[in-house]
């Protein structure tokens, strides 16, 4: 309880101190982590909107096989464990892996990367179940008012605005949060590819317990703040 | 009421349309005919199709089999998106979307590329006509119900359509507010000269509504005609069901050896007579067992089972025996928000609707009932 207490001290400390390196490990945190969001936003709408059912009334077709089949993919990369992606994009990046030659393993990019994959079937996943939850006279009407497939998905976006909301904040949730890719593609280097989920196991494994909390405690700022200008973004509009 | 005009080709034909839902035929229709400025109202149950029937007109559900023609120009594939925007659909639910009033009644001419001022402009004027152009900086979230479906209405007369289909716009307001909006479509409608058609539950609705009343059952149209014809005279008895009406009494349809006048011999529930006269001036035997009618519907035969439908409002009860009436007596008694209802047991059971002219008959007393050839009719299944 007394090394709880005395983190979050030390947390409020390093916070309030302008502890450079604990501000250039959450700057980084924040960099790859947004960067990760957007790459998961611009790949998971889309797919996430051809998933959607087309439904436009009550007893339509149901989606045919293929979109269940990919829209069931979709939902258990919701669950991909953040260690498999990083798995699968490290060995990509290997020196003798397909895609060795950018020599993006250990770099920030790389970890944005593999965030990415952890992220893009949340939005996805999330982004099928907003539209899905829309009322099917909303795409009716505009089909019937001839708004092409692009203009009616970007209309129903828009309605859908609560649930897209749900779906950035739990894109980026679960990759600011996540330490198993960053490890892995990343490795932690100081100064390079250090970002607060990753700094926090480190200390843990050296006992320093006061500083892992002092992360921990600027980790959950960070989110908190992400996701409350999130939500006020969301309320103005 | 805007009337067809002569030589010009219907605002929306279909012929041989069949749509199928999952694994059964959802709409399955012969021919139906809209002239333009004509005002088709479509009743029928739930499941009968009569959204299915919309969506095809909108040219949003696909046939898998017929023709469909907006205006004389047949539907083909690639036709379809122009051919989409010369009509507009109101459901149930408005479905404004987010941004102003004033956004909302533009968004069908910004999807068809016009000028946002010219769209705004024309939005405003219809958002007037429906009364509700001083809410055009409101958001739709702020509206009440009433407002909400007048700015859809507004929404889809901005595009001045040639053809407006509604699916039962008006079934989430209430009275009052239905009661409003009606004369204000019935005048947007005749302003502008489109043709509409209407899909609702509500007879009353349909039946003030068109130039034309049809009944959908089973995806099919039984029946289509003016809504007085339609109202008394139902084609089928699945029909005079859907049309609400009260009494439905089973029996043997009789022709005359002439061949002109209808009767029916009802199975008493009360009684039984073996020969009872008919009166040579219509109404019933004495025994109330053997009814004459103007009509036959479909599929009635001399000999056959029918069933005698007539309106609880169009049965009358006397004080006194008459000749053709029934003697009865009162089982119950209801009021009505326009009357009342009693329903009389004499050799058949009867539902007969009075006005406020009087007061209903006291349950338990002994009444003559009639059931005047001329307001009823036989039908079949």
């Amino acid at each position: 309880m007394s090394d709880l207490l005395a983190g979050l001290v030390e947390g409020i400390r390093l916070l309030l101190s302008g502890n450079a390196e604990v501000w250039s490990i959450a700057w980084l945190s924040l960099r790859v982590s947004l960067g990760a969001t957007m790459v998961a936003l611009v790949l998971g709408v889309p797919v996430g909107a051809v998933l959607a059912h087309r439904r436009t009334a009550h007893g339509d077709l149901p989606p045919g096989t293929a979109r269940t089949l990919a829209l069931g993919a979709v939902h258990a990369g919701m669950g991909l464990p953040p260690v498999v992606a990083g798995l699968i994009v490290s060995m990509l990046l290997w020196r003798n892996g397909p895609l060795g030659a950018l020599h993006l393993l250990y770099t920030p990019l790389a970890m944005a990367i593999a965030q990415a994959a952890i992220a893009t079937p949340i939005v996805a996943g999330l982004t099928a179940a907003a539209l899905n939850g829309l009322d099917p006279g909303y795409r009716l009407q505009l089909r019937s008012m001839g708004a092409g497939p692009l203009r009616e998905t970007w209309l129903l976006l828009r309605e859908a605005r609560v649930g897209m909301l749900a779906a950035v904040v739990a894109g980026f949730g679960a990759v600011i949060s996540e330490v198993g890719a960053a490890m892995m593609v990343g490795g932690n280097i100081k100064g390079q590819t250090r970002v607060l989920t990753t700094a926090t196991v480190l200390e843990v494994n050296r006992g320093q317990f006061e500083m892992a909390v002092a992360l921990s405690v600027v980790l959950l700022a960070l989110v908190y703040g992400v996701t409350l200008v999130l939500t006020i973004a969301q309320g103005r509009r | 009421m805007a009337r067809p005009v002569d030589g010009a080709p219907p605002a929306l034909e279909m012929r041989g349309v069949r749509v199928r839902r999952r694994d059964r035929i959802a709409l399955d229709l012969d021919h139906l005919a809209i002239a333009p400025g004509e005002r088709v109202a479509i009743v029928g149950p739930n499941g009968a199709g009569k959204t299915t029937l919309l969506h095809a007109a909108a040219l949003i559900a696909e046939p898998e089999a017929g023709a469909i023609a907006l205006s004389g120009e047949l539907v083909a594939p690639g036709s379809g998106a122009r051919l989409r925007r010369t009509s507009a659909i109101v459901l149930q639910q408005p479905a404004l979307f987010r941004g102003s009033v004033l956004d909302n009644a533009a968004l069908g001419l910004r999807l068809r590329g016009a000028r946002p001022a010219d769209a705004r402009a024309t939005a405003g004027e219809w958002l007037a006509r429906f009364g509700v152009g001083a809410l055009a900086d409101r958001k739709p979230a702020t509206l009440s119900g009433g407002e909400a479906q007048r700015v859809a209405l507004a929404r889809a007369f901005a595009v001045e359509p040639r053809l407006l289909l509604l699916d039962e716009p008006f079934s989430s307001l209430d009275a009052a507010s239905r009661a409003a909006l009606l004369p204000d479509l019935a005048k947007a409608l005749a302003a502008s000269g489109a043709a509409a058609v209407l899909v609702t539950h509500d007879l009353r609705e349909a039946a003030a509504f068109g130039d034309r009343l049809g009944v959908l059952l089973s995806g099919r149209l039984a029946q289509i005609a003016a809504p007085g014809e339609v109202l008394s005279r139902p084609a089928t008895l699945e029909a005079a069901r859907v049309l609400g009406i009260e009494n439905l009494l089973p029996g043997v349809a009789l022709l005359d050896a002439d061949g002109q006048g209808w009767a029916i011999r009802l199975e008493p529930v009360n009684a039984f007579t073996a020969d009872a006269k008919l009166p040579s001036r219509g109404g019933m035997a004495a025994d109330g067992c053997l009814i004459r009618c103007a009509t036959a519907g479909n599929g009635v035969i001399a000999g056959g089972p029918c069933w005698l439908a007539i309106r609880a409002g169009a049965a009358r009860l006397l004080a006194g025996p008459a000749p053709g009436a029934m003697p009865c007596v009162v089982q119950s008694s209801e009021v009505t928000p326009d009357g009342w209802r009693v329903m009389v047991s004499g050799a058949v059971s009867l539902t007969v609707h009075g006005g406020w002219d009087g007061p209903p008959p006291p349950i338990g007393a002994e009444i003559w009932a009639m059931i005047p050839p001329d307001r009823s009719c036989l039908v079949t299944e």
